[in-house]
């Protein structure tokens, strides 16, 4: 006899929410993490990008609202990335966990947001899952706290805090598979041709890279692994098969693209998909194998793979109905909002490639080669007196190179550029941009309204009827056996 | 069949696929590993066409150059105050410009020895001790021909960059200004006004010589770090991406090459015409005439059609398209013939427009000539297409110091 009443299906999905699973995926995932995090910084620091990204810049980028965010003066950001390091650490560790892992996502994200042209999609997904992860309890077990204080230890915790960070990764592949669908990347196999063809050095394989069918084909894989392989994790029966394929996938990226930490994350998050006490099965596989010519190590292993008795006699925090339904309403915003949020960039219409409206936060990862030269063409209206502005005068070339393609980035310099010459004894100037942009390999176009003076646009998320449509030729199509349709149109 | 299905099989197979594409990447990332294949482009062929046959031999040509330059500027020496002084003065100005000519085109060449290390692989930044503009220091000069301390045999090793080269024998040869360029209190005024026309000639023409002859051995030393028998950077550009070779790839070495073309958006369009034709937000005036590249010898025109013509020749691999294996052979065999075809137009077009400027550049911007506007235009719209389409088809990196991660 079931319960068929909306109250009653509630009551149900709210029980199956709060159904305890065991901890050890979370607290595994917290681990890794941890140690994905530390050595990540510990690489930022040792390929001396602070330098280049928080110190040596006169001009950062800020984000909407974060303004008055700046970065912290003489050696402060250097320490700050030795601490975030630390942090990692203590995550990992679980020692002061919570502590830790708060401060350790304040900081990072702090890091992110001092320029818009350091926004890379695998950042922002460090700070969710950081964001998650200080409101869950995965120092329960292999903590420093678990040991310290038992009462803090246990061997449970609700299905809803493992389904809810298998979410958060689910996000971010069904939007980056679905961002894919264009006709660039499925019709003309770019940037992917593109890519693929500068690399035809790379040994054993290398010949088949400037292939044009092979782009193509690897974009519809790409495009159906993204789509696709949060179902297959999910699926017990091949989910054996999918982490296979993720790790081979993630693999391939980390060769072909310099895409730093993403193909290191990726695969530590699909963890989250296997059954929940799998590091306990694979601890006492381990402890198996190691049995015979370590025993010490083995009897180790055995220990960490059991469940601790004080732990899983822990009892749950008692909460009323009312709590978990609040909990799970709040749980239900967030995914609402990480569910259609990405989604934003619809309403504007166009080629968000080419706009880049609701470009960030979308997961639209490596979807573009887009590269452009933007001239400011300055004037004085009192006197008349123009002069041509290069953004290299205040920026740094990766800046310039990642401002020549946003048009907000675009207009965020010309204020700069407008309140210089005030500086200067030019009050309201006029500032224009001359930006020739190539997308996907495109004939260059203008990408903003050269006509418009951007000094006196004001920055909103409203459609911007200042950037100029995108153009409607096809992108380049390079390498052997690639179909020359639009030679002729060009 | 079943033993394939279990998951320890999969994740075995996975493995074994990871450490098969493990040994690919490494191999891919560094120099050490296997030879790496050619594509159906040979990025090597077209590297060693334009390292031997365009830098090189640019390189080679300059030298030759510099020794008549030399040769020209020993007889103006011992010529002055007699009745061939200003006939072997003049020779030696034509010597200096034919010179200039070749080294403006391989200003664009500064990859490899020429470069700095920070922009290059293997920069040793030898192009300062040839032309080290826009650090220049006329005053630095006179104070040399008061002091006269350029016989001394570690002269040029110690001197700074800003007082001998191309540069500093323009002044020395093409100015006939009796007054120093030095402000007040320099220390140099007293003496330099001791200074009879005559002495002043001579040890303007004897600096100057000795300048020449420092600029043939900075120009025999960057053939000599290019060369087999000496830093061999030829090869190493030629075969990038060969075993052993510090260049990875192929690719990397093109864009060591791309990297140095930058010169043409940085200094031929703003340096050399935005700036000095107040264009250029640089520029506080309405001109800064100041800024000119060449302000005695009047090249400051010629210099930038050079300088395109540097870059023409990378782009076509020599004079004419079919002279060797560039940019645009590379552009057509990938499918983007037309990319190339347009950077063609446009640096064809650009020359004209520079060419087309009356008179010297200095002129036609003190009289507001429209022509300046129009050749700083076209000039722009060569490097336009080059940070756009150009860089985004052939996947190139502009010089951005550490390349760090993207997504």
């Amino acid at each position: 006899m079931t319960d068929a009443t909306p109250n009653g299906a509630q009551h149900r999905l709210v029980a199956r929410l709060h159904a305890p699973v065991d901890v050890a995926s979370l607290a595994a995932f917290r681990i890794l993490f941890g140690l994905m995090m530390c050595a990540g910084i510990v690489r930022f620091l040792a390929k001396g990008w602070v330098e280049p990204l928080f110190v040596e810049p006169t001009f950062f980028f800020k984000y909407a609202g974060f303004s008055w965010l700046e970065p912290l003066p003489g050696t402060g950001m250097y320490l700050l990335y030795a601490l975030l390091a630390v942090l990692a650490l203590c995550v990992a560790l679980g020692w002061h966990y919570r502590i830790a892992i708060a401060l350790f996502t304040a900081g990072f994200a702090y890091a992110e947001l001092l320029d818009v042209t350091n926004y890379l999609n695998h950042y922002y997904l460090i700070v969710l899952l950081g964001v998650l992860l200080a409101f869950l309890p995965a120092e329960r077990a292999w903590s420093l706290d678990a040991r310290r204080d038992p009462s803090r230890a246990g061997g449970t915790v609700p299905t809803w805090m493992l389904r809810l960070l298998q979410f958060q990764v689910a996000v971010v592949y069904v939007h980056a598979g679905w961002a894919k669908f264009n006709p660039d990347w499925l019709l003309h196999a770019q940037p992917l041709n593109i890519w693929m063809t500068a690399r035809v050095g790379t040994p054993v394989i290398g010949p088949m890279l400037d292939l044009w069918w092979v782009a193509l084909a690897m974009s519809w894989a790409g495009f159906f692994f993204d789509t696709t392989i949060v179902g297959w994790l999910l699926w017990k029966r091949t989910r054996p098969f999918a982490f296979a394929v993720v790790l081979v996938f993630h693999f391939f990226t980390h060769v072909f693209f310099n895409i730093g930490m993403f193909p290191v994350i990726m695969p530590i998050a699909a963890t989250l998909f296997f059954a929940p006490d799998w590091p306990r099965r694979f601890l006492a596989r381990a402890q198996a194998a190691a049995g015979t010519f370590l025993p010490g190590l083995a009897s180790r292993l055995g220990e960490a793979a059991a469940v601790q008795p004080s732990a899983a006699a822990a009892p749950e925090a008692p909460r009323t109905g009312r709590r978990r339904a609040a909990m799970l309403a709040l749980v239900g915003a967030y995914c609402a909002f990480q569910a259609l949020f990405p989604l934003r960039s619809f309403l504007y219409g166009g080629n968000v490639l080419w706009h880049e409206q609701g470009m960030r936060w979308s997961w639209k990862v490596k979807l573009r080669e887009k590269n452009g030269a933007v001239t400011f063409h300055v004037r004085d209206p009192q006197s008349g007196r123009r002069w041509q502005v290069s953004p290299d005068e205040y920026l740094n070339p990766r800046q310039t190179r990642q401002m020549s393609r946003q048009p907000d980035l675009i207009v965020q310099l010309a204020h700069h550029i407008a309140a210089l010459f005030e500086q200067r004894g030019f009050s309201s100037v006029e500032v224009r941009a001359e930006a020739w942009v190539s997308l996907n390999g495109r004939r260059p176009a203008l990408m903003l309204d050269p006509e418009v003076d951007l000094a006196r646009i004001t920055p909103s998320v409203a459609r911007a009827d200042w950037i100029l449509p995108a153009p409607t030729d096809p992108p380049a199509r390079l390498g052997r056996g690639a179909p020359r349709l639009h030679a002729e149109a060009r | 069949m079943e033993r394939l299905r279990s998951p320890r099989s999969v994740l075995l197979l996975a493995v074994a696929a990871l450490a098969g594409v493990g040994v690919v990447a490494a191999c891919s990332s560094g120099g050490g590993g296997e030879s790496g294949p050619t594509d159906s482009f040979d990025r090597r062929a077209m590297l060693a066409n334009i390292g031997e046959n365009v830098i090189l031999a640019t390189y080679t040509e300059f030298r030759d150059a510099a020794q008549e330059l030399k040769d020209a500027t020993a007889a103006a020496r011992v010529a002055v105050g007699t009745s061939a002084g200003v006939a072997t003065l003049d020779s030696a100005r034509n010597a200096w410009i034919v010179a200039t000519d070749l080294w403006q085109q391989a200003e664009l060449y500064q990859v490899g020895p020429a470069g700095s290390e920070e922009a290059t692989l293997q920069g040793e930044f030898l192009r300062d001790r040839i032309y080290a503009w826009p650090a220049i220091s006329t005053c630095g000069i006179d104070q040399e021909i008061v002091n006269q301390n350029h016989d001394d045999p570690g002269y040029f090793d110690t001197a700074f960059v800003d007082v001998y080269g191309l540069y500093a024998l323009e002044y020395l040869l093409f100015s006939e200004d009796p007054e120093d360029t030095c402000p007040s209190g320099t220390g140099i005024d007293a003496a330099w006004d001791a200074l009879t026309a005559t002495e002043l000639a001579q040890r303007r023409a004897d600096y100057a010589d000795a300048v020449a002859g420092n600029l043939v051995s900075g120009a025999q030393a960057l053939i000599d770090a290019w060369s087999p028998s000496g830093g061999a950077f030829l090869r190493t550009f030629s075969e990038a991406g060969t075993p052993g070779n510090p260049y990875g790839q192929a690719h990397d070495a093109v864009n060591d090459l791309f990297g140095a073309l930058y010169y043409l958006d940085l200094m031929t369009k703003d340096d050399k015409l935005g700036i000095p034709a107040g264009i250029h937000v640089e520029c506080p005036t309405a001109t800064c005439l100041d800024r000119i590249e060449s302000p005695w010898a009047g090249r400051s025109k010629e210099n930038i059609a050079a300088n395109l013509r540097g870059w023409r020749r990378v782009l076509l691999g020599g004079d004419t398209a079919a002279a060797g294996i560039g940019f645009d052979d590379f552009l057509t065999e990938l499918g983007a013939a037309d990319v190339a075809a347009d950077v063609e137009t446009r640096t064809d077009a650009a020359i004209v427009a520079v060419e087309a400027i009356p008179g010297t550049l200095e002129e036609a911007i003190a009289s507001s000539d429209p022509s300046v506007a129009a050749a700083h235009t076209a000039v722009k719209g060569v490097t336009d297409i080059l940070k756009s389409q150009f860089i985004s088809v052939l996947d190139l990196r502009i010089p951005e110091g550490p390349g760090v991660d993207n997504d």
